[in-house]
Formats: structure tokens, C-alpha cells, sequence
């Protein structure tokens, strides 16, 4: 039974199958998933690896060599906190089979188990990322000893666990806020991540310069919680010195809080995953109920779809998350991006294309269709034309993000020291690929609907038209970034952007052509 | 009020309904069953203009759904089996929705939904999520919407299903003070007690074709609809 259930996990993370659209698609969303895997998995390798190399010109040779491995798994650790809490929040507590697998003759142990060896084998993937790094960079400057390297392999099998454990009991916090803050959770939910994510991003960016503050402050801290915590020390001894009481000290250190927290979660399973948020059940009482115009109306309820849920907005506004942030960098600090007006490229296209591609980080009206789901009858059979249900959902698009880009355009503009002409582009143009984006995505996602689907979030991350969409439309943004950056010692600046224009006004108003055709008469046909 | 005219509709190789002619006149109620799969729902979905029409026509008052697709839905209200509501809205959003959608001034809107909350006890839980109502709940919200717009045709897939003994009883008295002010009702049902004491007009449905339909004591004499329907598909 556990090996089943354990099928069936991972089926909903490797199924890539629409319902209509069969094993090509599955085939070309798995791969491009995979190609996108593979990518920022090496993007995340080389930069570990680079951080490592001078970790290990520190340490590696002095008496001081088990600091470098305490601090890869005190990096593995808190990197797999940070993702095994979303994990565990999805996988044990919003669960949506929770209910169906408790009443099935399953013994709960299992339905644990097998949530949280899937959450274990996702954990290794990303621990990957930072461990294979490590190991190799070591060995281009010291051999460990033999019991070194098992202590190593014990150690990558084994640190998940204390992260899942404490994942656990943060993902259980987040059920609780969540049960507390109401209405107010994802307003709370997307401040925290754009904070979250600035900070990374800052981070990141700042790495190069200051990565040896960093690591010079990592090492002095760990080396002063040694007095403390002589744990510490302990779990890199372990492999810089083969030495098998600290191996077995960091495995218990490890294996026994997890085993704990596994064994108050198997005995409460029932109860926290069947504990529902708390809603108001009385004092509604009519305010002014305020009538809307038939599109506002429209347009607010495909809002609120996407804003309902934490998640999908997150992956489904994702453009204006980069905005905010490139907008709030502009802002605090741009000395970096000086090094772009020494490369001699005329920046204005740059940055119409630039902010233009962020659009199609936005793949809102690519599942608008989807998102109707079983619900679809309703719209359809209210008094609403076809071609009014298609267009509020463009619109959708373009109000939630155009506002972002215009803002992005503008801060971008003063920032470079645009003049007037150039502002109006940079500001303008953008938009006509804003309303490209939501125009292409909703003819495909009219193309390959899918309405049967069991998690909205899965939807928007994996289905068929959003992968598509996505991948299409930055494939777009690139060819025209190729072109600009191979003619633009041949033509001026402003009739490539001109020409780039008028072919995606042109390309839009066919997308309102086609939408108004062939697409009313697609809708139709979805039921 | 409604008349359907030859309804064909078929997935693929079945046939799900099969020429189906039948009429509701103004201020009756019509009851249409069937046995699971016999076609009720793809009648149902036909008439409200959520499943294309391959052949035939449904006429609402006097408007082809086909020809006037717009025109006739202003004119009717759908209860949908499963009421798979929009669960990221607060009731009262909902329904906001769809006075909005309708048109209904701020006025009327805030009397009628007051008045149909209040008679189907939904009034405290309008300002929480749909996703967190029971089946019940979303039934009625679904009820509500459907009244408060004063349609002039209602059709109904299953309505009584998860509704509570005292809703069941406030719908059906809904039900009939709607038909009394002239309008009309088609709905679908397997509980053939409520059918035989509600409805002024039956259809009996089987394997996509209509093999029974009339006035209620025209088709069911002397003996009971259950008798009758069980009889029939006996044959």
C-alpha cells in the first residue's frame, strides 16, 4: 500500500498530461520542464560552485578543514527549510485527498510516510545542487579519508531530515496563521515573499562583491557557536576526518529529531489534516450593495479568481513580482547596471524589450479558460456574449498588468536619463506586448483547455498552455533581443523599435480578429 | 413559455438525446426524470445554451436559443446539479455577480437577496467564502441567484439534493409562488414523491428518448408516478 501511495505522489508531480492533448504534449512540456530544470539547476551549481572555491582557499590545508563541511550542511539545511516548508504545507496539511485517503481502510502511518518520503526525495534534488558542488570542489584541492567519504554520502542522505522536521512544525505555524489572519493571508503571504525574494535577489547580486564578507562572517560565527554548540564541529568532523563516533553523533543528530516530529505527526495526522479555517458564520449584515457595468463586474471576478489563492497568484502574476523588484532595485540602488551604458548598445530598445519580456512572465489569460473548470456551465449560462466573456478575460490581463509595466517604464526612464521621445517609447511600446501576451495566451489556452484539473496551482505551473505560452513568448522576446543586438549598428534605434511595433500591433489586432471568430466559436464547443 | 423542438444531441457514437419534443406552458411546473444517464442533464444544459445544439431548436418564449442565444437567457435562471459555485467569492459577491450580470439596481438587488437569504436562512454566511459552505449551503446560494433576478423560466438539475428537510420545504413553496405570478419551471428529479406532488406537467425520459409526457394525472391515472415509472422502464 505505501509503495502505491507513494506512486501516486509522484505522479502528481511528473504528470504533465493534458486531457485533450495526449502523449506529444506530455512529451514536450516534460522536456521543456526539464530543460528548465536542468538550466537553473546549473545556474545554482556555478554559483555554489564559485562560493566554495574560496570557502576552500580559506580553510581547506589549515586546522580549521571541518568548517568547510559544517557550512555546507548548515547551507543545505537552511536551503531546504525554506523549500520543504511550502512542500510540507502542500503535501500534509492542504493535501486535497487528505479526506479521501482517511477514509479508505489506508493506516495513517502511511499516508505520513509516503508524503514525506516524496517531500525526502525532492529534498535530495535540491540538496544536489549544493553537495555535488562542494564534493567536487574539494577534490580539486584535498582527498578525504575513506570513512570521509561515507560519512559524506551519510551526511547528503541524512540532513533532509532535521529540515523536514523543522519544516513541519513551520509549515503547521503557516496553517495557523492562515487560520487566523483571514482574508488578510495573501496580502501577508505576498508581502513576505517579495521581501523574501528582494532580499535574494540582492543577495545574488551582491555576491560577487561580497561574498568574502560573508563567508569571512559565516566562519567567525561558526566558530564562535562551537563554544556553544561543539555539535557543530562535530558534524564536519566527521567527514574532513573519517572519524566514525562523529559520524554516528551527526546521524542521531539528524535521524532523532526527525523521528520525533514523525512520530507526534503520525499520532495527530487525523486531526491537523482535517482542521478547517475558521469562518465567519455570523453578523453579515447588508451594506450598501453597489451595482457594477456589466465589464467590471467581469473583470473583478477574474481578479478575485486569481488573487483567491496565494499560490496561484504568485505563479500566474509572476511578471509583476519581477517588476516590483527590478522598480524597488532602481529605486535603493542602481550603481551596477552603470556598466550598461559602457557597452556601447543603444539602451532604449534594451529596455522596451527588456521590461516588455517581463510580460510574459504574466500567464494570466493562458488558464484563464481553465480556471473556469467544472464551473464553466454558469458563465455560460448567463446572458453574457461569448466574445464579452473572451475579452474580459484579455482585459484581466492587461489591467493587472499593465499599471506595473507603465510604473517599471517610468522608473526605468528616469534612471537611464531617457529624454522625452525615448520615455513615451519605453512606456508605450511595452504595453503593445502586454496586450500580445494576453491575447496569445488566451488563444492558446482555447486551443488546449483543460477543466477537469484537480489543483489550480498545478494548472498554472504544469499545464499544457501555460508551459507553452511561457516558453513561446520568452522564445519571442529573445529572437527580437538576437535581432536588436545583430542590426544595431545598422539601423537606428527608433525604426527598429517602430518596425518591431507595428508588427505586434498588427499581429494584436489579427489575435482580436481570430479571437472574435474562431475563438467564440471554440468557447462554444468547451463544456 | 419553453418548447423544445426535435433536441438531437449525441458524444460521439451515443446518442444522448434522441429528437426530443416536449412544451411547459406559463405558470406550470414540469418534472422530468429519468434513470441515471437516460439524458436529463444534456436536456437540461441544452436548454440554458451551455451545450451546443446539433439539431432541432428550444424555444423561450417565443426565442430560439440558438438564434437569440442573449435574448433568452435574460429570460431564465439555471440550477446546476453540482453546484460548483465560484468558491474563491464570498456569497454576497456572488450574487452581486450576478445582479450585475442582470442589470438589477442596488435597490432591488439588496431587497430581493435580503428577502430569499432570510427565507433559506443563509443570511449569516453570505460574507464567508463559497469554498467553505456545505453542499446545502451552496444549493441554496444557488436557489437565490437563480429567484432574484425574477426570471421567467427556471431550470433546475436535481434541486432538492443536499438541501435540509425545512429548505426543501421553502423551495417548494418558492417554487410554487414563482409559478403562481406566472412564471414557469422545468426541473429534473429522481424523487418521484416530490414530483407527483409538485408538478403540474411530467416527462418521462429513457435512453434519450421522451417515452411518457402530459399533464400529471393524464400520465399517472390512478396509480402512483413511482408505479408508473417503474413500469416503464420495466419495458
Amino acid at each position: 500500500m505505501l509503495a502505491e501511495l507513494i506512486k501516486i505522489r509522484f505522479k502528481r508531480y511528473f504528470n504533465f498530461r493534458d486531457a485533450r492533448s495526449g502523449n506529444k504534449a506530455k512529451k514536450l512540456i516534460g522536456f521543456l520542464v526539464a530543460v528548465l530544470f536542468i538550466y537553473v539547476a546549473g545556474v545554482f551549481m556555478m554559483m555554489f560552485g564559485g562560493m566554495f572555491g574560496f570557502l576552500a582557499s580559506l580553510l581547506i590545508g589549515s586546522d580549521d578543514e571541518w568548517l568547510y563541511f559544517t557550512m555546507i550542511v548548515i547551507l543545505s539545511f537552511c536551503l531546504l527549510l525554506i523549500i520543504d516548508v511550502m512542500l510540507v504545507y502542500g503535501e500534509i496539511y492542504k493535501a486535497k485527498d487528505n479526506e479521501l485517503l482517511m477514509s479508505l481502510p489506508i493506516k495513517s502511518t502511511d499516508i505520513v510516510l509516503s508524503r514525506l518520503f516524496v517531500i525526502l526525495m525532492m529534498s535530495y534534488l535540491y540538496e544536489a545542487v549544493i553537495f555535488l558542488p562542494a564534493f567536487f570542489v574539494y577534490h580539486g584541492f584535498a582527498v578525504l579519508p575513506v570513512f570521509g567519504y561515507l560519512a559524506f554520502v551519510l551526511e547528503y542522505l541524512t540532513v533532509p531530515l532535521p529540515a523536514i522536521a523543522l519544516a513541519l512544525i513551520a509549515a503547521y505555524g503557516i496553517a495557523l496563521l492562515n487560520r487566523v489572519a483571514g482574508r488578510f493571508k495573501n496580502v501577508i503571504g505576498a508581502v513576505f515573499f517579495i521581501a523574501v525574494m528582494g532580499f535574494y535577489i540582492r543577495l545574488t547580486i551582491k555576491l560577487g562583491e561580497s561574498i568574502e564578507y560573508i563567508l569571512a562572517f559565516g566562519i567567525g560565527l561558526i566558530r564562535d557557536s562551537v563554544e556553544v554548540f561543539p555539535l557543530l564541529a562535530i558534524i564536519g568532523k566527521a567527514v574532513s576526518e573519517g572519524n566514525i563516533i562523529d559520524l554516528l553523533i551527526s546521524l542521531a543528530l539528524c535521524i532523532i529529531p526527525f523521528f520525533v516530529v514523525f512520530k507526534i505527526l503520525d499520532r495527530n495526522f487525523i486531526r491537523l489534516a482535517t482542521t478547517k479555517d475558521r469562518i465567519s458564520r455570523s453578523g453579515f449584515r447588508f451594506g450598501k450593495v453597489k451595482s457594477n457595468h456589466l465589464m467590471i463586474a467581469m473583470i473583478k471576478r477574474e481578479i478575485r479568481h486569481y488573487c483567491g489563492n496565494f499560490m496561484v497568484m504568485m505563479n500566474a502574476m509572476s511578471g509583476i513580482l519581477v517588476e516590483i523588484l527590478l522598480i524597488v532595485y532602481l529605486i535603493i540602488d542602481h550603481d551596477d547596471l552603470n556598466i550598461l551604458n559602457t557597452i556601447g548598445i543603444p539602451l532604449m530598445p534594451v529596455a522596451v524589450i527588456a521590461i516588455g519580456s517581463m510580460s510574459s512572465f504574466n500567464i494570466i489569460s493562458s488558464v484563464s479558460i481553465s480556471l473556469e473548470g467544472r464551473s464553466i456551465g454558469i458563465i455560460k449560462s448567463l446572458p453574457l456574449s461569448e466574445k464579452a466573456i473572451l475579452f474580459a478575460k484579455v482585459l484581466t490581463h492587461i489591467v493587472v498588468s499593465a499599471p506595473f509595466s507603465i510604473v517599471t517604464s517610468i522608473v526605468v526612464s528616469v534612471v537611464f536619463g531617457f529624454d522625452i521621445i525615448e520615455s513615451l517609447i519605453v512606456i508605450f511600446v511595452p504595453l503593445i506586448f502586454v496586450i500580445f501576451s494576453a491575447l496569445y495566451g488566451l488563444v492558446i489556452n482555447l486551443s488546449r483547455p483543460r477543466l477537469d484539473y484537480l489543483s489550480e496551482v498545478a494548472l498554472i505551473k504544469r499545464s499544457f498552455s501555460s508551459t507553452v505560452t511561457l516558453f513561446s513568448l520568452l522564445a519571442i522576446y529573445i529572437f527580437i533581443s538576437l535581432l536588436y543586438a545583430s542590426v544595431y549598428d545598422l539601423v537606428d534605434p527608433l525604426i527598429y523599435i517602430i518596425i518591431i511595433s507595428l508588427f505586434f500591433i498588427f499581429i494584436d489586432v489579427m489575435l482580436i480578429r481570430f479571437l472574435s471568430t474562431w475563438g467564440v466559436k471554440r468557447f462554444n464547443s468547451i463544456y | 413559455m419553453l418548447k423544445i423542438d426535435g433536441l438531437t444531441k449525441s458524444f460521439g457514437d451515443k446518442i444522448a438525446v434522441d429528437d426530443l419534443k416536449l412544451s411547459v406552458d406559463n405558470g406550470m411546473i414540469y418534472g422530468f426524470i429519468g434513470h441515471n444517464g437516460a439524458g436529463k442533464t444534456t436536456t437540461i444544459k441544452s436548454i440554458v445554451g451551455i451545450l451546443p445544439i446539433e439539431k432541432g431548436d428550444v424555444l423561450i418564449n417565443g426565442k430560439s436559443i440558438i438564434k437569440e442565444p442573449l435574448a433568452c437567457k435574460k429570460e431564465l435562471a439555471y440550477i446546476p446539479d453540482d453546484p460548483d459555485l465560484y468558491e474563491y467569492l464570498k456569497g454576497i459577491d456572488y450574487l452581486n455577480f450576478i445582479a450585475d450580470v442582470f442589470e438589477m439596481d442596488d435597490d432591488k438587488r439588496k431587497k430581493k437577496i435580503a428577502q430569499y437569504a432570510n427565507d433559506l436562512e443563509l443570511v449569516d454566511d453570505l460574507g464567508a467564502v463559497i469554498s467553505s459552505y456545505s453542499h446545502g449551503m451552496k444549493q441554496k446560494l444557488a436557489i437565490i441567484a437563480a429567484f432574484m433576478h425574477d426570471p421567467k423560466l427556471i431550470v433546475m438539475d436535481e434541486p432538492f439534493v443536499g438541501l435540509d428537510p425545512k429548505a426543501s420545504h421553502t423551495l417548494k413553496t418558492m417554487m410554487h409562488d414563482f409559478c403562481a405570478k406566472g412564471g414557469s419551471i422545468f426541473f429534473s428529479t429522481h424523487v418521484l414523491e416530490v414530483a407527483q406532488k409538485l408538478c403540474d406537467q411530467i416527462g418521462i425520459i429513457k435512453n434519450g428518448r421522451l417515452i411518457r409526457h402530459g399533464k400529471m394525472e393524464e400520465v399517472i391515472g390512478d396509480d402512483t408516478l413511482e408505479q408508473v415509472f417503474l413500469e416503464l422502464e420495466g419495458e
